[in-house]
């Protein structure tokens, strides 16, 4: 039942990140600091390369009908997971290596991106959310700390 | 309920407009000064501002300005409107069990889902010829029901431009949001019809 979830991240359609959230712990000793920003980097690189193997699945099924795309690498000790919205957005998933059977897990994950998709629509919904900068070159960040409390509690609630 | 916010919407930012118009004349003028853009608490400024709710203190307005420039300000800012709405509306509205494959899956979400959504009903016809030209066609444009003018079809047809902009912004943003660049125009040949066309714009 346990995943350990590493970091969620959502992409626009341009491949830029829209959001960046780490949930691993946070220590915040002066030795593990240099280790997170290397963290932060490995996730940001990640979120790159699961982009790309997005696309590629994408065009191999066109004829699929969910928005789930399911399990896109697994590397080292962490396998990363997609969600791709029909707006373009893409929700991705770094999570450890599970130690069970997939089929739970594939459950799990997929209705972890359904409620993330749906926090994410009432973020949009917010007539205060400035979707203007989003529209003029699509590079705006979410810094909504509503939507960051309502991902920890959904992370909480799937971790544990 | 939105038949009947759309005409205060039309009808404010007419007059808003108008105002922000005459006021940007009289300073060219230099009959006022610069600095009183923002409020309008003098004389000349009481004026503006009157000539500006007489066209909205009627719950319609009495005809509209013929001035060609001020209606195309009014269409930028009511298709923006649209355009906005229309993004939002695809980010909620979107299906959640499907992928939307290509555009001829998008123009049809907007014509079922979003028209049911909008009007309780759906586009009467819809004609496209696969290369990047749809036509929307509404028998019964739900916001033109109700409209009929005194002085006959082509008249009534004009003034109710302004309410057929909005839409065509809908379209468009929903379009957008899609990832596909759209130009959207509208015509109506006799209330309560109304066709729309979208061309698709390529990237190249």
């Amino acid at each position: 039942m346990s995943i350990v979830l590493h970091c969620l991240a959502i992409l626009n359609c341009q491949g830029t990140p829209v959001y960046m959230r780490t949930f691993d712990s946070t220590d915040r000793s002066a030795e593990t600091a240099a280790k997170q920003q290397d963290q932060c980097v490995k996730y940001h690189y990640l979120a790159h390369t699961s982009c790309d193997v997005i696309e590629e699945r994408l065009l191999q099924n066109k004829t699929s009908s969910d928005l789930y795309i399911g399990l896109l690498q697994t590397i080292g000790d962490v396998s990363v997971y997609g969600y791709v919205l029909n707006t373009g957005n893409r929700l991705i998933l770094v999570t450890s290596v599970p130690a069970e059977s997939s089929a739970v897990q594939t459950a799990e994950i997929k209705a972890l991106f359904q409620q993330i998709h749906a926090t994410y629509v009432s973020l949009i919904c917010n007539p205060f959310y400035d979707m203007a900068a989003d529209m003029v070159d699509r590079l705006g960040n979410i810094n909504s700390p509503k939507f960051d409390s309502i991902v920890d509690e959904l992370v909480n609630a799937y971790s544990s | 309920m939105l038949e009947f916010l759309l005409p205060e919407l039309v009808n404010a930012l007419v007059s808003t407009t108008l105002g922000a118009k005459l006021l940007s004349e009289r300073i060219a003028l230099g009959l006022e000064p610069q600095d009183t853009v923002g409020s309008s608490t003098d004389k000349e400024g009481a004026d503006i501002t009157q000539t500006s709710t007489q066209c909205s203190t009627t719950s319609g307005w009495i005809d509209l300005p013929d001035d060609k420039e001020l209606m195309e300000q009014v269409y930028v800012k009511l298709e923006m409107v649209g355009f906005r709405v229309g993004r939002r509306l695809a980010e909620r509205f979107a299906p959640l069990n499907r992928r939307l494959a290509d555009t001829l899956d998008a123009v049809k979400f907007v014509c079922k889902d979003v028209w049911m959504m909008l009007f309780n009903r759906q586009i009467d016809n819809l004609k496209t010829n696969h290369r990047g030209i749809y036509v929307l066609q509404d028998n019964k444009f739900k916001w033109f029901l109700r409209m009929s003018g005194n002085s006959g079809g082509a008249a009534a047809a004009r003034r109710a431009q302004p309410y057929i902009w909005l839409p065509c912004g809908i379209i468009r943003g929903i379009l957008d949001s899609f990832g596909i660049n759209t130009v959207v125009i509208a015509e109506t040949l006799g209330l309560p019809q109304c066709t729309f066309q979208i061309k698709v714009v390529s990237d190249n």
